[in-house]
């Protein structure tokens, strides 16, 4: 049967009235990171961070290559919005609008039945955070970020935006280094496994707004996590920024899986930052549904340092009209007997774009590694385009690297064999494109996998035929 | 079938006429090539030239007209730098193209091979295959891209690029690109990067073939696909010599 479409774009669309306490003019000067830094009473170690950060930016240019980015106006874009409330840890505690927003996405319910602890941000602040009291007595730490800057000074300054994902990277995090946040911050200590997920969600609201939430996650040796974040964001008339920052570390024999469903506005620019240090015997699991924005320029790394380090990599992006999905992966194989794979998926319809764009690096000292990609596309009408565009560079003879793509569109006799059975030609193209996400949407928690096939549906709604 | 020898004196662009099978062979390292295969043409342009000892830049590109076929049997086997270039447009209906490019590089050489293949007209057809070999402290760069435009629709593309890496100093870029804008296609990609493992050489030494043996024949393998677009009886002294300059290398790892 064809996937019930039991939500609509509204859910995520429609925008709450103003709310905000304090917001700063659109545009970036010094004079706004300084504020920035002021309003969070930040110590002067991070308003240097930030400073450094504005200085590489505005040296810059922006990126010559993948999406056109000239729609962009960075001078446009309000890159600091309060939503006028404190951080709760009950959700009694949340104001009514900004409540009723996630109890429409569904926040609170999950929480109660399958999650472990949530944070969630409206803007530039976190309005919720709770933790399970048990997880709470085992050490794990699953703060706000901008808590955790005042809390955890020490771990912050250690691993925030330094080996990871240093401040000179690109000229989103850049950006991102300057105007940084709210977002999560989770420790886990030795050998402490996490077994139900931990969750965040980000709600941008304002109009031209900008949010750049930093996701900073530290599994200590031995460790497991699963750690799932959602994004949405209203549709409005001008174009909205996204430039997040994850950075996961996951020490020896830890083991992180972070999943992720974006489903931004259309009108809203996804330039994404996500990476990984992998150590010995760890392993990254990466999940990624990328359904909405405008324009995406996503590509999760993980740099596998420590021997027998192991990465996967599932990816499925959906581009429907005016969008344009740039997406991908990046294995970078720096020990020996390291191990990565890449499985990614996109769908292309009504003259939507999905570009897989990859990097696969196996280092001289990387001996004995494997890396196997495999990409595959549908596209489900003409107009549509799908664009692959994997690099390899190896540096080493004692490695297999093997990577396949397939472009392709939904068979007629497919299409005609399940009408055979009943089926509109949209159920049945909706069932044969449920099918071919299926990989992906199995990886996720089961109230998310529904998630993913009703937004699959409700983009593919009038799109075909 | 005729056979038309190119040296660089050789009028561009070189038209193969409507109806026509030629093989064109290459004789020196010639910097620019233009092929114009017209309808119902079938021609083969061998450049296997193991010769140069120069560093050398060479650009091939060629349209290809309705129900017409051309195939390209390119190497890159000298023990100087070389940049290579192949651009096909098929720009007829059911035209079709089989690009078959090779590369051996070793000492500190560096190649760069790029094959572009455009499916200008509907219904053509392409078939790109690539086989490298990095050896010593040798390098590549091993770019290739199928273009299938709107309305170009029922066309087939593949392409497919596989290089062995013989030593730890050796190095490999490759990118096997595809840019897709109509949906009535059929197209992938498959690509490699191996080794010749201590596992593949144990199997030839159980049936009594020493390892430097074991290895020419694996290189040689290798490369067989493409060396099998290269008509025997003209080009048989030609890969003769690049299988000399295989085994130096392989004498000396």
């Amino acid at each position: 049967m064809a996937i019930p479409k039991t939500i609509d774009r509204s859910l995520y669309d429609s925008a709450n009235v103003d709310r905000s306490s304090f917001k700063t003019a659109p545009g970036l000067t010094e004079a706004v990171v300084r504020e920035i830094s002021a309003q969070k009473n930040e110590p002067d170690w991070m308003l240097e961070k930030r400073l450094q950060g504005f200085a590489h930016f505005t040296q810059k240019e922006m990126p010559q290559w993948g999406p056109d980015l000239s729609d962009l106006d960075l001078g446009d874009i309000v890159y600091f919005v309060r939503p006028g409330t404190e951080e709760a840890t009950s959700w009694d505690d949340v104001p009514d609008d900004i409540k009723k927003t996630f109890d429409r996405l569904g926040i609170p319910e999950a929480e109660k039945k399958s999650l472990g602890g949530v944070g969630v941000q409206y803007d530039s602040d976190v309005v919720y955070h709770n933790l399970q009291e048990n997880l709470k007595a085992q050490g794990v730490i699953f703060e706000n970020m901008d808590v955790a800057v005042q809390k955890y000074p020490e771990l912050v300054k250690k691993y925030f935006m330094t080996q990871c994902v240093p401040i000179t990277d690109h000229k989103f995090v850049m950006l991102h280094a300057a105007v940084w946040s709210g977002g999560t911050f989770i420790y886990v200590p030795k050998g402490v496994k996490v077994e139900l997920p931990l969750q965040a969600y980000f709600r941008m609201n304002a109009q031209q707004g900008g949010q750049f939430e930093h996701t900073l996650i530290i599994a200590d040796e031995g460790s497991e996590l699963h750690y799932i974040e959602g994004c949405s964001a209203p549709q409005y008339a001008k174009n909205a920024l996204h430039a997040g920052c994850v950075e996961i570390f996951v020490h020896k024999g830890a083991r992180v899986r972070y999943s992720s469903i974006e489903n931004w506005s259309k009108n809203t620019y996804n330039l994404n930052t996500k990476r990984a240090l992998v150590d010995e015997n760890a392993v990254i699991e990466w999940v990624n549904g990328n359904m909405g924005s405008g324009t995406t320029m996503l590509y999760p790394a993980s740099i596998l340092r420590g021997k027998n380090a192991r990465s996967d990599s599932l990816g499925i992006a959906f581009a429907g009209p005016g969008q344009n999905q740039d997406t991908g992966a990046k294995a970078i194989h720096a020990a020996p007997n390291t191990k990565s794979t890449i499985r990614a998926k996109s769908i292309s319809v009504g003259g939507g774009v999905s570009t897989y764009r990859g990097l696969v690096k196996v280092t001289k000292k990387a001996v004995n590694s494997s890396v196997a990609v495999d990409c595959d596309a549908l596209l489900v009408d003409d107009g549509s385009a799908s664009n692959t565009y994997p690099s390899m560079k190896v540096n080493n003879n004692e490695t297999d690297v093997v990577h396949e793509a397939r472009v392709g569109k939904i068979g007629d006799e497919e299409i005609f064999y399940l009408m055979s059975r009943g089926l509109s030609e949209e159920e049945a193209t909706q069932l044969v494109v449920a099918g071919f996400v299926e990989p992906i949407i199995k990886a996720l928690p089961l109230e998310y996998a529904l998630e993913l096939n009703k937004l699959i549906a409700l983009e593919m709604e009038g799109a075909i035929g | 079938m005729q056979t038309q020898i190119i040296t660089a004196a050789t009028a561009q662009p070189v038209i193969i006429p409507t109806g026509t099978e030629v093989v064109l062979i290459e004789q020196e390292a010639i910097k620019e090539v233009q092929l114009v295969v017209e309808k119902n043409a079938t021609a083969t342009y061998v450049a296997l030239d193991p010769h140069n000892t120069a560093p050398v830049k060479r650009t091939y590109s060629a349209a290809v007209d309705q129900d017409a076929k051309l195939t390209w049997a390119v190497g890159c086997f000298g023990r100087a730098q070389q940049d290579c270039s192949i651009t096909t447009r098929l720009v007829g209906e059911r035209a079709t193209t089989e690009m078959c490019s090779a590369f051996f590089t070793a000492d500190e050489t560096h190649h760069s091979l790029r094959t572009l293949i455009y499916h200008d007209a509907p219904h053509t057809t392409s078939t790109m295959i690539g086989k490298g070999v990095v050896a010593q402290r040798g390098s590549a760069d091993f770019i290739g891209r199928i273009i299938i435009p709107k309305g170009s629709v029922g066309c087939r593309g593949e392409q497919s690029e596989d290089a062995l890496l013989l030593s730890s100093d050796a190095k490999l870029n490759t990118t096997p690109d595809l840019e897709i804008a109509t949906d009535d296609v059929s197209c992938n990609h498959a690509s490699t990067i191996s080794y010749i493992s201590p596992e593949k050489l144990f199997y030839f030494s159980g049936r009594g073939i020493e390892p430097a043996e074991a290895t020419s024949q694996i290189i040689h393998g290798h490369f067989m696909l493409v060396f099998a677009r290269a008509p025997l009886a003209e080009t048989g002294g030609c890969t003769v010599q690049i299988s000399d300059t295989i085994e130096e290398v392989i004498s000396a790892l």
